[in-house]
């Protein structure tokens, strides 16, 4: 009995300290910013338990960034051995361990993927606020060379459920020689977006309501992209229609406009450079195509691009960059932070819409370019 | 001309006060070379994007705008983006002359063909696109060998070609008879930026301290350059012997691991 009573208690705390490991890993995470710390154990080792970790940072812009981070932590609080699990609104996208200097990436088998489906929730997730300038400028005029308008973006990504999101804010506007909008505040980019992955390397996003560029409606793009190929591809639909503020009023065109877009992407990894390729039908019923190329940085992509369309050619310039200084305050259920990729693009010529677009701030080419784990160790 | 010269010295002796960091010495138009050359090495082991404002005098300007010339200021943007890689934007902006608009925007790669640990010389071209059809677009070929006199002190040769004609469309207010892309003398607008023959000889100390004269196809010019705290660049440049041009520049280092994020972890 006296035996029986022992080995109970030995059990006991055997898994008391085991859980108050995993607890101090979860604190130290969270403590660091990331939101979901999703902590499963896979087997037993020499060095302990080995654990599978799903994680998920909102305020760093590089997957690459986020796991060395997640592992630099791990390492310093006694886990040898770990595998994560990189998250985007819940939905995993592969796991990947530190092995010898080097990060190696698999597909998540589907035991594991229940695993963290089990464990997600939505309820980990912090409120966040970010903020970032919203910036239009045009060039060219004689009498004024650079009009602008500039505003403040004061926004919040709320996760309701596993890969859906409302993404809503309010836009001060702080000075306009650009056109007649008035100088109140506005609504900023209002709209519900659900990303998903339906099989390993096919991934859907749907949104719908009111984007940036003053359009509104739906936006629907596929994507098919390995983890470690170079190439990928997808393809965009969106019906639109044009919407602003007018001084107490809400001004609604019908929706009407077609955005029809084929997309052909290859990556160069050892340089980090991406060839894109856009092909199909713009917003204002113009079609043509689009070239681009991207250079990833650590925490900064900067693009160059050039449009061929029935409206005409033009050039120019994009880029992201994360807004200084990143995290203002930060506890366990509110972060206020700067955004960290802020997205800006420049086009030489004005005359006409050539090649326009809308939304590419959030859109699936440009989220899952920088998670091709073909980048993980190229940095 | 005595006056001139003193100023230049005077810049010279700011030297002193630099013998902290390695960095290259930009030319007017933001890339790496000497005053308005440029050079066939990248020697910036990290990839960087520098912004840079750059003035030159009347007598000397290079863009000329639509056949106007004017003490002109240079904006430029450089970006690293491999190591054979060279993206240049350049913003012209004329002080003297009224309603130009924003003035004129060049765009031009630099490639770094051939490097002298493998191929004996170094070779590089500038390509202007014909996309935007600048004032001062330019398309260049040069080669250079780098010397060690000691093991602090380098000294780099440079020679190189500038085309006299772009191959482009005519600006509007130019009564072209045929508009389409065609081979036109830089010299139509006033463009005498490397067009022909020019050559160099820059001299560095521990790739901190760079010395450079330069006949840059037209004219001779001498220069020096400092770096303050990695990052902030002058350089002070004498043209023809006869007058002071400079330019100030930012640096930013882009493979840099943001601090917040590792504050405290790393």
């Amino acid at each position: 009995m006296i035996k029986f009573i022992f080995f109970i208690s030995f059990l006991l705390i055997l898994t008391v300290a085991q859980a108050q490991d995993k607890e101090l890993l979860n604190q130290s995470l969270r403590k660091a910013g990331f939101e979901q710390v999703l902590i499963i154990p896979v087997r037993s080792s020499s060095e302990g338990i080995v654990y599978l970790v799903g994680i998920e940072h909102r305020g760093i812009n590089n997957p690459s960034e986020t796991l060395r981070l997640a592992n630099s932590i791990s390492l310093s609080r006694g886990f040898f051995e770990n595998k994560f699990v990189l998250l985007n609104k819940g939905i995993a996208l592969y796991s990947s361990e530190f092995e010898n200097g080097k990060f190696s990436t698999k597909n998540l088998s589907e035991e594991f993927q229940r695993d963290i489906n089990r464990n997600f929730s939505p309820s980990n997730y912090r409120f966040n606020v970010y903020i970032e300038p919203d910036i239009q400028v045009r060039f060219g005029d004689f009498e004024n060379p650079v009009e602008s308008k500039t505003a403040v973006s004061i926004a919040s990504e709320i996760v309701l459920f596993k890969g859906f999101s409302l993404n809503t804010g309010i836009l001060l506007p702080l000075q306009n020689d650009l056109d007649n909008e008035t100088s109140n505040v506005k609504l900023g980019a209002s709209y519900f977006d659900y990303f998903s992955k339906f099989s390993n390397n096919h991934y859907f996003q749907f949104s719908f309501g009111l984007f940036h560029n003053d359009r509104y409606g739906t936006d629907i793009e596929y994507r098919y992209m390995p983890l470690n190929s170079r190439l990928s591809f997808g393809l965009r639909y969106a019906k639109t229609g044009f919407y602003y503020f007018p001084e107490n009023a809400v001004f609604f065109d019908s929706i009407n406009d077609d955005l029809l877009l084929a997309n052909l992407e290859y990556l160069f990894p050892k340089e980090r450079i991406s060839l894109s390729l856009d092909f199909g039908q713009f917003l204002f019923a113009d079609s043509g195509l689009r070239a681009s190329s991207f250079k990833q940085f650590k925490n900064i992509e900067i693009g160059l691009f050039a449009t061929f369309t029935q409206t005409g050619n033009t050039a120019g310039f994009n880029f992201m960059i994360p807004i200084f200084p990143g995290k203002i305050l930060r506890s366990n259920f509110f972060e206020f932070r700067t955004n960290d990729s802020f997205r800006w693009e420049y086009t030489y010529s004005n005359e006409g819409e050539i090649g326009r677009d809308f939304n590419s701030k959030r859109s699936l080419k440009n989220t899952l370019r920088r998670y091709n784990s073909n980048l993980l160790n190229s940095f | 001309m005595d006056k001139v010269l003193w100023k230049f010295i005077f810049l010279l002796s700011l030297f002193l006060f630099n013998l902290e960091s390695s960095f290259a010495q930009y030319n007017i138009l933001g890339k790496p070379g000497l005053v308005k050359i440029p050079r066939p090495t990248l020697n910036e082991a990290r990839e960087n994007i520098s912004f840079q404002l750059a003035y030159l005098p009347e007598s000397y300007s290079i863009n000329n705008f639509m056949g106007k010339s004017s003490n002109e200021l240079f904006y430029s943007v450089k970006l690293n983006v491999t190591n054979w890689l060279l993206i240049n934007f350049v913003l012209t902006r004329p002080t003297d002359i009224p309603r130009i608009g924003i003035g004129d925007r060049h765009l031009d790669l630099q490639l770094f063909l051939l490097k002298q640990e493998k191929h004996v010389v170094n070779l590089s071209v500038i390509l202007s696109p014909p996309l935007a059809a600048s004032f001062i677009d330019h398309n260049s070929i040069f080669i250079s060998r780098v010397f060690s006199i000691s093991e602090t002190i380098k000294l780099e040769p440079i020679l190189g070609y500038g085309f006299t004609s772009n191959f482009r469309k005519p600006p509007e207010n130019f009564n072209y008879e045929n508009s389409g892309y065609q081979w036109i003398p830089k010299s139509e607008f006033g463009n005498y930026y490397l067009s022909g023959v020019f050559g160099g000889l820059q001299a560095n100390y521990k790739e901190k301290v760079f010395l450079s004269a330069e006949y840059d196809s037209k004219f001779i010019n001498i220069s020096s350059s400092i770096t303050l705290f990695k990052r902030f660049f002058i350089n002070a440049n004498l043209m023809d012997f006869n007058a002071l041009s400079g330019q100030v520049g930012y640096k930013v280092f882009l493979d840099k691991s943001l601090k917040s994020n590792f504050k405290s972890y790393d």
